[in-house]
């Protein structure tokens, strides 16, 4: 693999990103959307601070009162959902759209690797969506100088939905090299996302065993501890190998492009 | 051509006749006629299937991009089970951080270090409304047990989405959660590790606990099955997973080893002195002691309980609001609890005691006495005159005033081994507890304790099944059987980090993010996107 090589393509889908209206539509609207759940939920906690004055010993009971329980948590919750919904529609066209186009032949046939390419669009959508959530820093800002939160969990948090959007994104390629229409890609991508979500769900009605299995798999259950503030290697083994596994699905896919 | 399409449909049917099978089969979870004729009519057809067009599958075999498609597949399959192996792995040896300022997150080393030590699975079920506040705690909390062990499983239960379940368990509360192990069962109340790591224990405990009943000074039967006897209570006690003998003490050299508790239920005739000294060891030693005492008898008992700093009155309890309440004048009727001991807490039953005499400490948390229940204001003790109905009216010369105790418990240390401040433990209520076994229990101390009622009654099969009777009578059996405070745990709970804005405040916040931010960035994509087009 040349680095040189995944620098351009990178470079080159970075620029389709920035110089088009695309990024900075999703980001306005990314933006809007977190935003009104960060003052949602920044509301309300001011309204409970305010009732708890009336009566702390309720809010003590249940660990309510203290800002990263009550914001910070639910806040990373909410912007993962937004981001399940939001990846789809950058990733969608990372190559159905070079399909669609004619362009994918071209690029296969460059003097470069499919891992090369894979990996140079994957950097790029990531380079965006790092530009999404680095927009969100604002919040965080805001809850240091209204309140007194803890800082590390934060991190962890916005470290947490790093990972999270980086396994979106390499399962958004993946559906996106499975198709030349955006709109399945996208649609698909969105689709297996949710699996992955809700899949936690379902562990009650199973055995013991499989149900530990599932519990493993359900992606949102690896963020949970993140947004806290617990750092868990198995979490972050979980988002990683996501990634590696859907990165190389697509190398896959693309190459049996070549001979079917 | 007729020949070969009728052919691909032979194959299709093959197909579609064993998918069909497994479908039924996945329904109906049984083998039976339909699945079975349809998997092996489908499985026939295939064969004739494949038979016929065995040239041609040949040649699809062997082709380039069949075997690139299985080639594919077996990279595709070993690169999962790689991935397979490191989630395992990951989730076997895995190094865990709390970064959170109190460490919220953690449990305590001794849970830790009973959680490795499990033998056998434990499973928690949690009882919450899915909009409950409290849920999300023990969530965490629970995921913490399930971090450290594979034994240890939780799930979920909304008993408004899935009132079958809440049934099946009987629970009847929200925020309501089982600690579950081999058939046995414990329950924990609300989101604290302390309540957890100890129901666990003593779910995963091997010995059924055994309440004595002594016996021989016309104590209440547990056989008679009469309004006077106990039989009710017996099962009541059975139920809760306890094994019930009667002790017949004048025989023995002392009270059994194994007595969790010892009932004296509402003797007749004094316990002899050789007796006494007999229990007096066995609660000095760490034993628990419930004597149910009726007005007007065993003065020796009552002497003996002096020591321990119960005041038992030779009087009759008369509560004239009774009567309201459907009892006669003997009845007393409690509905106050002390709300600083573990069995009054949360406790709003009102509870019937027919014909009790006053029992009452002088409360000291330090030395675990508490009052624990008493009459309402308007009843009295009479410890003189006759028991009239017509003309019974307080006579403030002679009788004492009310509220009258009922109810009181003591807490008696064991003279051996290091101690630690018995107020730590009585703050939250559960004092007294016996036998550190293992090293588990670092730091603990043991407690003998008592528990006088002055009433028999209340328990005996007339009265035990009366409003809040039973609740109260095993609560009282479940304290002084507890290994309470087996592990007492001190978690720091989450700093309290109020946060009020003020309305520009809220503006602004509303503004900069909901607006200013978006907009901003649009304007961006403006200004970059439009000088671009006007540059080119």
């Amino acid at each position: 693999m040349n680095p040189r090589n995944i620098g351009l393509i990178f470079k080159k889908d970075l620029k389709s990103y920035f110089n088009s209206f695309i990024a900075y539509a999703v980001i306005a609207i990314f933006l809007a959307t977190t935003g009104y759940l960060f003052f949602n939920l920044l509301a309300s906690f001011s309204v409970l601070s305010f009732q708890a004055q009336a009566n702390p010993m309720v809010a003590k009971h249940y660990n309510l009162l203290n800002v990263n329980e009550t914001v910070v948590r639910p806040l990373f919750g909410n912007i993962s959902i937004v981001m399940l919904l939001m990846l789809p529609l950058l990733t969608m066209k990372l190559l159905a759209d070079e399909k669609k186009s004619g362009t994918m032949e071209l690029l296969l046939t460059y003097p470069v690797r499919d891992a090369e390419v894979v990996l140079g669009k994957f950097l790029a959508c990531l380079t965006v969506f790092a530009a999404m959530l680095g927009s969100t820093i604002g919040y965080p800002l805001l809850l240091i100088n209204l309140g007194e939160p803890e800082v590390l969990p934060m991190i962890t948090g916005y470290a947490g939905l790093f990972l999270l959007g980086a396994a979106f994104i390499s399962l958004g390629i993946f559906t996106s090299s499975l198709t030349e229409n955006q709109i399945i890609a996208g649609s698909l991508s969105i689709g297996v996302l949710f699996v992955f979500w809700l899949m936690g769900y379902s562990t009650m009605f199973v055995s013991s065993g499989i149900g530990q299995i599932i519990s493993y798999v359900a992606i949102n259950e690896h963020l949970e501890s993140l947004a806290k503030g617990v750092v868990d290697t198995e979490d972050i083994i979980y988002f990683l190998v996501f990634t590696a596994l859907f990165l190389f699905l697509t190398l896959r896919s693309l190459e049996s492009k070549r001979w079917r | 051509m007729a020949g070969k399409r009728l052919l691909f449909v032979l194959g299709l049917v093959g197909i579609v006749s064993v998918a069909g099978g497994a479908v039924v089969y996945a329904i109906t979870r049984e083998f039976s006629v339909i699945p079975l004729s349809l998997v092996w009519g489908g499985l026939l057809s295939l064969l004739i299937f494949f038979y016929v067009n065995f040239t041609e599958i040949r040649a699809f075999v062997s082709k380039r991009s069949t075997k690139h498609g299985a080639n594919m597949a077996v990279m595709i399959t070993i690169f999962v089970a790689i991935i397979g192996l490191i989630g395992v792995m990951s989730v076997r040896y895995k190094i865990r951080v709390d970064l959170t300022e109190t460490g919220r997150y953690s449990l305590s080393q001794q849970s830790v270090k009973i959680l490795k030590s499990l033998e056998n699975d434990v499973e928690a079920v949690a009882f919450y409304r899915s909009d409950e506040r409290s849920r999300q705690a023990m969530h965490d909390l629970l995921k913490e047990y399930s971090y450290h062990t594979t034994r240890f499983r939780f799930w979920f239960v909304d008993p408004d989405k899935r009132p079958i379940e809440a049934a099946k368990y009987g629970v009847t509360s929200y925020r309501t959660t089982l600690i579950r192990s081999r058939g046995k069962q414990e329950i924990v109340g609300y989101e604290s590790e302390e309540k957890v790591t100890n129901a666990l224990l003593r779910v995963i405990g091997d010995e059924v606990k055994i309440i004595y009943f002594l016996k021989g000074h016309g104590e209440k039967s547990l056989q008679d099955d009469r309004e006077a006897g106990y039989k009710s209570a017996r099962e009541a006690i059975e139920k809760e997973a306890y094994e019930v003998r009667e002790l017949l003490l004048v025989n023995e050299e002392r009270v059994p080893e194994d007595a969790a508790i010892l009932v004296v239920a509402g003797p007749q005739k004094d316990i002899l002195p050789a007796e006494l000294v007999k229990i007096r060891r066995y609660v000095d030693g760490g034993g628990s002691v419930l004597f149910l005492l009726d007005p007007l008898l065993t003065p020796e008992i009552s002497k003996i309980l002096q020591d321990y700093g119960f005041k038992i009155g030779n009087d009759i309890i008369i509560d004239k609001q009774s009567k309201m309440l459907g009892a006669n004048y003997l009845t007393p009727v409690v509905m106050e609890y002390n709300q600083k001991h573990t069995i009054g807490r949360d406790f709003s039953f009102v509870t019937f005691f027919p014909v009790a005499r006053s029992v009452a400490v002088q409360e000291d948390p330090v030395r675990g006495r508490y009052n624990l229940a008493e009459t309402g204001s308007s009843s009295w003790a009479k410890s003189k005159g006759k028991l009239d109905e017509e003309e019974i009216e307080f006579n403030p010369t002679e009788d004492q005033r009310g509220p009258i105790n009922l109810a009181a418990v003591s807490v008696i240390k064991v003279e051996d081994g290091e101690n630690r401040p018995l107020a730590e433990i009585d703050e939250r209520g559960d004092a007294g507890a016996p036998t550190p076994k293992s090293d588990l229990e670092e730091g603990v101390n043991r407690w003998g304790r008592i528990i006088v009622v002055g009433d028999s009654d209340f328990a005996s099969n007339a009265y035990l099944n009366l409003m809040g009777n039973m609740d109260f009578f095993l609560n009282m059996i479940g304290w002084l059987a507890e290994e309470a405070a087996l592990v007492s745990v001190r978690k720091k709970p989450a700093e309290l980090t109020p946060l009020t804005l003020t309305d520009t405040q809220t503006n602004l916040v509303f503004w900069l993010c909901v607006v200013l931010a978006p907009a901003s960035m649009l304007a961006i994509g403006v200004g970059v996107v439009g000088r671009r087009r006007w540059m080119s």
